[in-house]
């Protein structure tokens, strides 16, 4: 870090100073909870100020059921294409990565290109994310549709954060005093998608001393009990987002109701392919059953973790039964899982 | 994931496509998202699709970050 450690503890303690009890922070995105980690910003704060991990890794908030229906696709003979991380997230028996026809695709577009170049295979393209990963989905979806790849088709599993941080901030068990925007959404919905937060919000990148005025930030409204969205990642984040890419989005898919692992159904936090394309829609095209998700197994409290009511070592199972190499919980397999940030870094006592 | 890296337009292809380059690595991404893109444009890529379009500036920084962050993970 550019700046010393001893002045961000201080401009910390001073902005405290100003607060009367505990403040609780979260923030709501995989690569903020790694950043946070591995920087050991948790060392930096001061008395009764607590940084919490939300549920920002759409690969840990996938359901059981999705993965489930991946692996019967690829069982029945489908092209799969999935993102590498997906392959160890756990369904009710098992993970993908002993599947062995399966396409791993760093773009989504691969997947149609796939298809396109063997019209005898029926390709399924398997994806979760947030709006950035939502909007590739969306412009692929658009190019299936224009040149009729009837052999394609997209099981997909895209998530809203909104509704979630509007759950969250009304959540009498979490007691959120504010939250840290995630950014790479923000590049997509500007920061008019989070206007109406009934917590402040900063936007924020992901470089520490960007994280630590963030929290500066946070601690300022909180103090003058100001219920406002700042951005503090203006080089990346515009007031009213990608257009283009928001406009696809929109035409493409319509938010619902749907199951965020270990939280629940959340009311308009999934999106789903529009009706009109849905022969392109995996889960119309094979008859699937997209929601529910199994029982999370015995002991596991990822769903707790997720919403801030436990920090990953208050889990019994962390560092014992859930390692990253044999996880457990959703939350332990993706590198930006919340508990797998916080085992990598855990032994620098700094987190 | 939910990392985007920021990339330069080294050249304009047909079909709304572009090379990108970053790091001497090049590789071909989607610019449907994006309204007008130019060589030499930086631009925020994520799963091979350009998001949004950002200052020199910001790349820079922000690629510096990702540098620290990607020796963190295991890919």
């Amino acid at each position: 870090m550019n700046s010393s450690v001893a002045f961000w503890r201080e401009a910390l303690k001073k902005a405290m100073a100003g607060i009367d009890g505990a403040v609780n922070l979260m923030e709501v995105c995989g690569s903020h909870s790694l950043a946070i980690a591995k920087f050991g910003l948790r060392a930096l704060l001061p008395e009764g100020l607590r940084l919490l991990s939300g549920p920002g890794c759409p690969v840990c908030v996938s359901g059981a059921r999705f993965i489930d229906n991946a692996i019967a696709l690829s069982r029945n003979g489908r092209k799969v294409a999935v993102f590498g991380d997906l392959l160890r997230i756990p369904g009710s028996e098992g993970t993908l990565q002993n599947e062995r026809e399966l396409l791993v695709i760093y773009s989504p577009e691969e997947a149609l290109d796939y298809a396109k170049a063997h019209p005898s295979e029926e390709v399924v393209l398997a994806a979760v994310g947030f709006e950035p990963t939502l909007c590739a989905g969306a412009a692929v979806l658009e190019e299936a549709w224009k040149s009729q790849t009837e052999n394609f088709s997209m099981l997909t599993d895209f998530k809203r954060i909104r509704p979630v941080l509007d759950g969250l901030a009304q959540d009498p068990k979490t007691k959120l005093n504010g939250f840290i925007l995630p950014g790479h959404v923000a590049s997509v919905t500007g920061e008019q998608g989070f206007a109406g937060l009934s917590l402040p919000g900063v936007i924020s990148g992901f470089a520490a001393e960007n994280i630590l005025h963030s929290i500066l930030l946070l601690l300022k409204l909180i103090g003058g009990r100001e219920t406002a969205v700042v951005n503090n990642y203006p080089q990346m984040v515009s007031r009213d987002g990608n257009r283009a890419a928001l406009e696809l989005i929109r035409r493409y898919f319509e938010p619902v109701s749907g199951e965020w692992r270990g939280i629940g159904v959340v009311d308009g936090g999934c999106w789903k392919i529009r009706k009109e394309y849905g022969r392109f829609d995996a889960s119309v095209k094979y008859h699937l059953e997209n929601a529910g998700a199994a029982a999370a197994p015995p002991g596991c409290r990822c769903g707790d973790v997720l919403r801030g009511y436990l920090r990953p070592e208050e889990c019994p199972l962390f560092a014992k039964q859930c390692k990253p190499e044999h996880p457990v919980g959703a939350c332990m397999v993706s590198g930006e899982g919340a508990c797998a940030a916080f085992y990598r870094y855990r032994e620098c006592g700094a987190c | 994931m939910c990392v985007a890296i920021p990339m330069r337009i080294v050249e304009l292809l047909p079909d709304r496509h572009g090379k990108v380059e970053n790091d001497g690595v090049e590789r071909k991404v989607n610019l449907r998202l994006l309204e007008h893109c130019s060589v030499n444009d930086y631009v925020l890529v994520h799963a091979g699709y350009a998001i949004e379009k950002i200052s020199p500036e910001a790349a820079e920084e922000n690629l510096r970050i990702l540098e620290e962050l990607k020796r963190s993970l295991k890919l």
